[in-house]
């Protein structure tokens, strides 16, 4: 006749078997954990890449480009005036259409220069997480058009 | 009396093994999850960075009117093209290094280093001679490496230049 397998034998297998749950999940748990705070700075580099796409576009077409500290004046292509400044580390436009939201992620350095040989116009965005735990930089330049 | 039989060796075997792989399997995931996660950080400076390598290259053509088929090192305040044939996109050369500086933009590092962003623009096709004119193409590479050590990653965009009156 066969044995089952005595309770001893249950528990000894339960015990290993715990051991090694335990050893496993301890990466499988850090892959959930990068996976979390990767799909943040995600969403914060897409929409810093957005935000940057939308003013190089419109500086591309535009005139009269000044600069004043981290705020950036020009003429768009309609003959608007447009501005681009950090309020709140927020990037906002024409002081008021927010193009970043601070409960999302914040901007924490927004500059631009020119090189008045060249006439290029260069903005620079710094970003970072809400837990700090990411940060990034963008950079581009612009030679506007009309300028 | 029957006596009782404990595993078989290869009983054993087979399941450790499973288990090392099992154990392996997870580790390498994680691992890769890792290494694919710094460069995902870096994916859009990196092509911003190449985009703006062809700007600033456009708007030396538009000031000078004048390029010559030549690799260059390049950053926003550059005014005027300065070769370095020393850079590649499989061997680094610091002097195409990038590095944030004291006012917070990329430019050419100040100290040789290990830093994550490699940039250098090459012009081609500048035949001065040829009838028609030739058009001067300019492709801009942004090299990211992890300061860690491992593979490189290359970016590169290519365009024509044309003279902006």
């Amino acid at each position: 006749m066969k044995r089952g397998f005595t309770l001893v034998e249950l528990i000894v297998v339960i015990g290993i078997l715990s051991i090694i749950m335990l050893i496993i999940s301890q990466p499988v748990a850090s892959v959930i954990k990068y996976q979390r705070e990767s799909q943040t700075a995600d969403n914060m580099r897409d929409n810093l890449q957005f935000v940057i796409n939308k003013m190089e576009k419109e500086l591309k077409t535009s005139s009269n480009v000044s600069i004043n500290g981290s705020t950036l004046s020009f003429t768009d292509q309609n003959g608007s005036p447009v501005t681009y400044s950090l309020n709140n580390n927020e990037i906002v436009r024409n002081t008021s259409t927010k193009l970043t939201e601070n409960t999302i992620f914040r901007v924490v350095d927004l500059r631009f220069w020119k090189n008045n040989t060249t006439n290029l116009t260069t903005m620079s965005i710094t970003a970072q997480s809400l837990d700090n735990k990411d940060s990034v930089t963008m950079q581009i330049s612009v030679l506007p058009l009309n300028d | 009396m029957k006596t009782k039989k404990g595993a078989t060796l290869v009983g054993s075997l087979l399941a450790i093994t499973i288990l090392a792989t099992t154990l392996v399997a997870v580790l390498e995931l994680q691992t890769s999850i890792i290494r694919s996660k710094f460069f995902l950080q870096y994916d859009n400076t990196a092509n911003l960075l190449v985009a703006e390598g062809l700007e600033i290259v456009r708007a030396i053509y538009a000031k000078d009117g004048t390029v010559a088929n030549e690799k260059y090192q390049v950053d926003y305040i550059t005014n005027t093209l300065n070769n370095v044939s020393t850079c590649t996109d499989t061997s680094i050369d610091n002097s195409c290094d990038l590095d944030i500086n004291s006012t917070g933009a990329y430019v050419l590092s100040a100290t040789a280093g290990n830093r994550i962003f490699h940039r250098f623009v090459e012009i081609t096709n500048v035949n001065t001679t040829a009838i028609p004119p030739s058009i001067p193409t300019v492709t801009s590479t942004v090299v990211v490496r992890n300061p860690k050590g491992g593979n490189l990653r290359v970016y590169q965009a290519t365009i024509e230049l044309y003279k902006i009156n």
